[in-house]
């Protein structure tokens, strides 16, 4: 049996950098690359034992800290140039502060909230974005109706509409007149059938009733006979009637 | 006892969104019928809107009221003061819990200091995909789409709404905490990198007056 395991701490791989960072009390400014590097791959090599999914950002992240390794480690091409060459860690180090800035921003906004959530505002109660898991929920007015709400309405109606499946409904109009008829014009050609084989043409229930109706009627004048052989055996229908009568029938 | 204290009262109580003092003038100075002060004619200013609701704060406090008018989201709503909470949040169990996991609220900072944003510069910050964060903010209101950049594949930029003022209890978008000092840092850095730069012989004297600044 496999397991998956979340590790809900390191958003990222600039999380993870971040929290190496704090740990060991290094210099946001001047990263020792190589030791931040062996940590990182450490950390996905833990991943992959613990079957974690390894999200591809990690493994950016992981080629990049790599890059810049390298860059460090080979010798100034051109010692004679006065021209400071960026550190290759410049761009790392930007990336970092940056993320850094709104994640204790967030940290900030979490204690608004908190405090925020203290307030209950006088209303209706209908609007409020803390109330969102209720998927249910209709709002009754068009105002801060954005695109995506549109988007999510179209969307949730065409879904809607696809489940429900369409039905087209036959009029049926059978008479047992009709059926009559038709038993008689069959046992003209053939003078027995078996019920299944007479049977075997009709597919509607609704027809085979009425077709069942007509030889009821039909055994009642005495113008056919049903049989059977044996018990649970096949039924058979049988003609009773002369030519002349046939003519007769016609005439109806 | 119609004064125009209790018309804002009334009006404000009413309510179920912030009004914004403009719209609270524009009901008072109502073309057909506006409000006037013993047929005085003078419009009702925004100024005298807020001293009504100041005036009217000041009693609620004085008779020890569990509410306030407060100003949140641009604008003036009935709430109930922060002590009460307790007893409130029992009204509404489930919404006191659910608060914004740590990538959304990080997502939030990133949207609501670099409003209008793409979804690819949020990534580039974060470091991570944020679909499902874009999504869950949308479906919360917090974020909405403000438009389209004209940058290759002209993708959708976000922005914060009054929902999300009001969910952090934010006045508006200038009472956003400023970013802490590494921002101060990072200047302090550019500028002294600048400075070493810019500065030749003769400019030296210039530096306490750069610094001064």
């Amino acid at each position: 049996m496999k397991y998956k395991v979340k590790l809900p701490y390191f958003e990222g791989p600039l999380d993870l950098l971040l929290f190496f960072i704090k740990r060991d009390e290094l210099n946001i400014y001047d990263i020792p690359i190589a030791k931040i590097t062996k940590d990182f791959l450490e950390y996905i090599q833990l991943m992959q034992m613990l079957d974690l999914e390894i999200a591809s950002e990690f493994i950016v992240m992981a080629s990049t800290l790599m890059q810049i390794k390298a860059k460090m480690l080979l010798p100034k091409p051109n010692v004679e140039n006065e021209e400071e060459e960026e550190d290759p860690r410049a761009e790392l180090v930007k990336q970092l502060l940056e993320y850094k800035k709104f994640k204790e921003l967030a940290g900030e906004f979490e204690k608004m909230e908190d405090e925020a959530s203290k307030i209950y505002y006088r209303g209706y109660f209908k609007h409020d974005a803390r109330d969102y898991y209720d998927e249910n929920e209709t709002y009754e007015f068009l105002k801060d109706v954005s695109l995506f709400d549109l988007l999510t309405a179209f969307k949730k109606a065409f879904e809607n509409a696809s489940e429900k499946e369409v039905h087209e409904i036959e009029v049926q109009n059978y008479k047992v007149e009709d059926e009559i008829e038709n038993i008689i014009n069959r046992l003209k050609i053939k003078s027995r059938f078996s019920f299944s084989e007479f049977f075997e043409e009709y597919h509607e229930k609704i027809r085979i009733i009425v077709a069942f109706l007509a030889i009821l009627e039909l055994a009642r004048l005495k113008k056919i006979k049903i049989s059977q052989q044996d018990t649970f055996g096949e039924i058979f229908i049988e003609r009773a009637f002369e030519e002349q009568e046939r003519y007769a029938a016609n005439a109806i | 006892m119609e004064n125009l204290k209790s018309i804002i009262e009334a009006i404000i109580f009413a309510s179920d969104v912030p009004l914004s003092l403009k719209q609270l003038k524009e009901i008072i100075n109502e073309p057909n019928k506006p409000f006037t002060k013993n047929g005085d004619q003078t419009k009702i200013s925004e100024q005298d809107i807020k001293n009504a609701i100041d005036e009217l704060n000041r009693e609620y406090t004085e008779r020890g009221s569990a509410f306030r008018i407060i100003e949140i989201a641009e604008g003036y709503q009935f709430a109930t003061l922060p002590e009460f909470a307790r007893w409130v949040g029992k009204l509404f169990k489930e919404r006191t819990k659910k608060k914004l996991s740590q990538p959304a609220l990080e997502t939030l900072a990133i949207i609501a200091y670099k409003q209008p944003i793409s979804k690819p510069e949020i990534e580039a910050i974060r470091g991570v995909n944020v679909d499902h964060i874009i999504k869950t903010l949308l479906e919360k209101k917090l974020i909405t789409i403000v438009g389209r950049a004209d940058t290759l594949g002209r993708p959708l930029l976000y922005g914060t709404t009054k929902e999300f003022l009001k969910y952090f209890g934010l006045k508006s978008l200038s009472e956003l905490p400023k970013p802490t000092e590494i921002e101060e840092i990072m200047q302090e850095d550019d500028e002294k990198i600048n400075s070493y730069i810019e500065v030749t012989e003769d400019e030296r004297e210039k530096i306490p007056k750069k610094n001064g600044k």
